[in-house]
């Protein structure tokens, strides 16, 4: 962000409709320019330009409320040990440079603006532009590498991004910064898997729906670059990846932050500069973060549909127990001879819910016929609540109210309508390879977390959550 | 896709068990049995007779002996018949006295109809059950047939949250300890850890583990295994048939 500040202390008002929230957080989620996500004691902060930021109990329903003294624009955040390092820039016009800015840092022993251990240190210089170089001292980025080292990174379209190493133990520069990318605003490094990726935006800022605001990428073996991207074009040279440009409705990704939720599920975090459906807003925004083929990949938002439900352990689909209804019709090896030929109609709702159970249904997982008992309808319970990035879910029985629900024996089955109850309730991640985790609110009498899995090719059943066992996964294929 | 039945197999197969029960059985201990060489060979290839010495579950954890019951004919034309109601009416018939709570001696006999059907106790060579070889080891029909099994096991300890898993060619329907704790429906293939029941207990002491198979046409197979938490093989416990007084 770099022309224009936005407002601070947007007034809090009523969420969208509901039927947006599968789309973007719910609540007051207005913010430009937000920072990386980052959760202390429980919550969920994120800080914007301006001053100021977002809170969240359950990182999906944001207000107003953090805290962040120092105005300017374009913070990040980083959690370091038992400390909070937040990063902001401002820009000095006052002697007629346009581009003599500065990035500060500031720690905090938390974030909870409640807490009494809520106390931000003087805020110190660490990095910026004089004014006469090609280089726009602001929007920080942080990065702790998986060595342990501090980095960040700064700079917008006027003139070159940068990387300085930081000492993390108080964030002072250890090294001369190091020009990686040209033309990028909203710089951002992570790393994964040997590599290190910088995130960037393209496109015009700060013009709301009109915004052409765009997140970028590429990749280098060293934090300092090259960065190049996927067709070999280093960032320097105007290179990058797209990762996330507009949505229908959502316009103007920018502002990359990535948030590790646990191994093999991440978000990102970012802002759609103008949301249509909340008067072209900036709204918080978060996708899935998946990875494919060493590249960062962002996630669709969940749709709410119909859905087979399928194992990645042997690509069966969870069904109900029931018995198997045949179709009428079909010459099983027989080609029919001159018969004509007429489309049969797929089974329907009507044709077998009279032989179903009334009451408890259990489950299995079988071969796909896309038959009534295997269509699940997943929609989203915005009174729920949520978590990091989604809203809890029911699942259920397409066309009847016959819910998915956990037991307190750590098995799953179904019943026949749903209640809202926390076991019948869903939350559904996207993993870092597109899979699924699909998880209940609670199991009954079961402090532990435990997922949706395949413990057989044919059983569903609760268990604990592995990234790395395929019997924890699902693909969600929308029917269509 | 299985094959409709061949008439010819089934000719031979009958033609083979009358030569069968001529020559003498096998295993040897088994009153009513015979067989060509060629039967002889097939049924070696997959058996040993149980011994008195209890055994245990190899490292893969699948349950190897286990006391099976000649098969008893059932009409029904595809193994995609096997659904969950045809399961649940076909095991509420009674076959034989205590068909649920027997357990069963090598050679020992139960009466289905007019018809005396053979205990077997059996250790397969295999990780699995081949009740084709074995009803025609012992000159049986073996298309659209039930196949009782039962075995013994002997804990020292609780095992708890452990899972039956198994696979079945095709339905099948599983008890321990006099409950039911696993079927598997429709038409299946014999598949490793296919079906898991949920979590069960194998008390300290003796367990008894037991269940029909059922199967149309083609190959007629299953096997079974307890699993723990992490899917991990279950084998600390030992597993035995009961023998004949004369045989212990």
């Amino acid at each position: 962000m770099k022309k224009r500040l936005f407002a601070t202390g947007f007034t809090a008002i009523v969420s969208a409709a509901l039927s947006l929230a599968a789309f973007a957080q719910i609540g007051s989620p207005y913010i430009h320019d937000p920072s990386t996500v980052v959760e202390c004691d429980g919550k969920y902060y994120t800080f914007g330009t301006g001053g100021g930021g977002l809170i969240s109990e359950d990182g999906w329903s944001w207000h107003s409320g953090a805290v962040r003294p120092g105005g300017g624009v374009a913070p990040d955040a980083i959690k370091i040990g038992d400390r909070y390092l937040v990063v902001y820039s401002t820009t000095d016009r006052s002697n007629g440079l346009r581009y003599r800015s500065r990035v500060y840092a500031m720690w905090n022993k938390t974030l909870d603006p409640d807490s009494p251990d809520f106390e931000y240190t003087e805020p110190m210089d660490i990095a910026g532009s004089n004014g006469y170089e090609d280089c726009d001292g602001i929007d920080p980025g942080l990065m702790m590498g998986p060595d342990g080292r501090l980095w960040l990174v700064y700079g917008t379209y006027f003139g070159y991004t940068r990387v300085v190493e930081l000492n993390p133990k108080n964030a002072v520069p250890i090294s001369e910064p190091v020009d990686v990318a040209l033309s990028c605003e909203a710089g951002e490094m992570m790393y994964n898997d040997g590599w290190y990726y910088l995130l960037a935006t393209h496109g015009t800022c700060c013009s709301g729906v009109n915004s052409t605001y765009e997140i970028i990428v590429g990749r280098s073996k060293s934090p300092t670059g090259p960065f190049y991207d996927h067709i070999g074009r280093d960032m320097i040279h105007g290179g990058g990846k797209l990762l996330l440009a507009s949505e229908p409705r959502r316009i103007g990704a920018g502002h990359f932050g990535r948030f590790i939720v646990s191994d093999g599920i991440e978000k990102m975090s970012f802002h759609f500069e103008g949301d249509l459906d909340r008067s072209g807003r900036s709204v918080l925004a978060m996708r899935p973060l998946m990875w494919k083929d060493g590249w960062p990949v962002a996630g669709e938002p969940f749709e709410n549909g119909n859905y087979s439900i399928v194992s990645e352990r042997r690509g069966y689909t969870l069904e109900l127990a029931v018995n198997n209804v045949p179709l009428n019709g079909g010459r099983g090896m027989s080609r029919g001879g001159d018969a004509p030929v007429a489309p049969m109609a797929d089974q329907k709702l009507e044709d077998v819910i009279g032989t179903w159970p009334e009451e408890q249904i259990d489950l299995r997982i079988g071969p796909q016929l896309f038959r009534p008992h295997q269509t699940w309808e997943i929609t989203e319970v915005p009174e729920a609540g949520g978590y990091i990035g989604g809203a809890y879910c029911k699942i259920t029985i397409a066309g009847t109210g016959r819910a998915l629900t956990a037991t307190a024996d750590k098995e799953v089955t179904t019943v026949a309508e749903f209640t809202g109850a926390p076991e019948q309730l869903w939350r559904i991640d996207r993993m870092t390879d597109g899979t699924y985790r699909i998880m209940p609110k609670a199991v009954p009498g079961i402090s532990e977390e435990l997922v949706l899995v395949a413990v057989a090719d044919s059983t569903p059943s609760l268990g604990a959550f592995d990234p790395a066992n395929v019997n924890c996964k699902w693909s969600l294929k929308l029917l269509r | 896709m299985k094959h409709p039945i061949l008439s010819k197999w089934r000719i031979l197969a009958i033609l083979a068990a009358a030569v069968f029960f001529s020559q003498g059985g096998i295993p040897a201990r088994s009153q009513n049995v015979a067989a060509s060489d060629g039967y002889r060979a097939v049924f070696s290839d997959y058996y040993t007779p149980a011994t008195s010495v209890p055994a245990t579950p190899g490292p893969d954890g699948f349950i190897r002996r286990w006391t099976l019951l000649e098969p008893i004919a059932k009409s029904f034309s595809s193994n995609s018949m096997l659904t969950d109601n045809y399961l649940s009416e076909t095991m509420a018939e009674e076959y034989f006295k205590d068909q649920f709570t027997i357990i069963p001696e090598d050679g020992s006999k139960v009466k289905y109809g007019k018809t005396n059907l053979v205990w077997h106790a059996l250790d397969s060579k295999k990780y699995f059950v081949n009740l084709l070889r074995f009803a025609e080891g012992y000159g049986k029909e073996y298309f659209q047939q039930m196949y009782w099994a039962v075995t013994i096991i002997d804990c020292e300890e609780d095992l708890k949250d452990v899972r039956l898993s198994g696979g079945a060619n095709s339905g099948a329907v599983w008890y321990l300890n006099g409950e039911e704790v696993l079927r598997l429906t429709n038409d299946r293939d014999l598949i490793v850890d296919d079906c898991m029941s949920k979590r069960v207990t194998l008390h300290k002491g003796r367990n008894i583990l037991r269940g029909a198979v059922l199967n149309g046409q083609g190959m007629a197979t299953f096997c079974l295994r307890f699993v723990d938490e992490q899917g991990k093989p279950v084998t600390a416990y030992t597993v035995s048939s009961i023998m004949p007084k004369k045989r212990r």
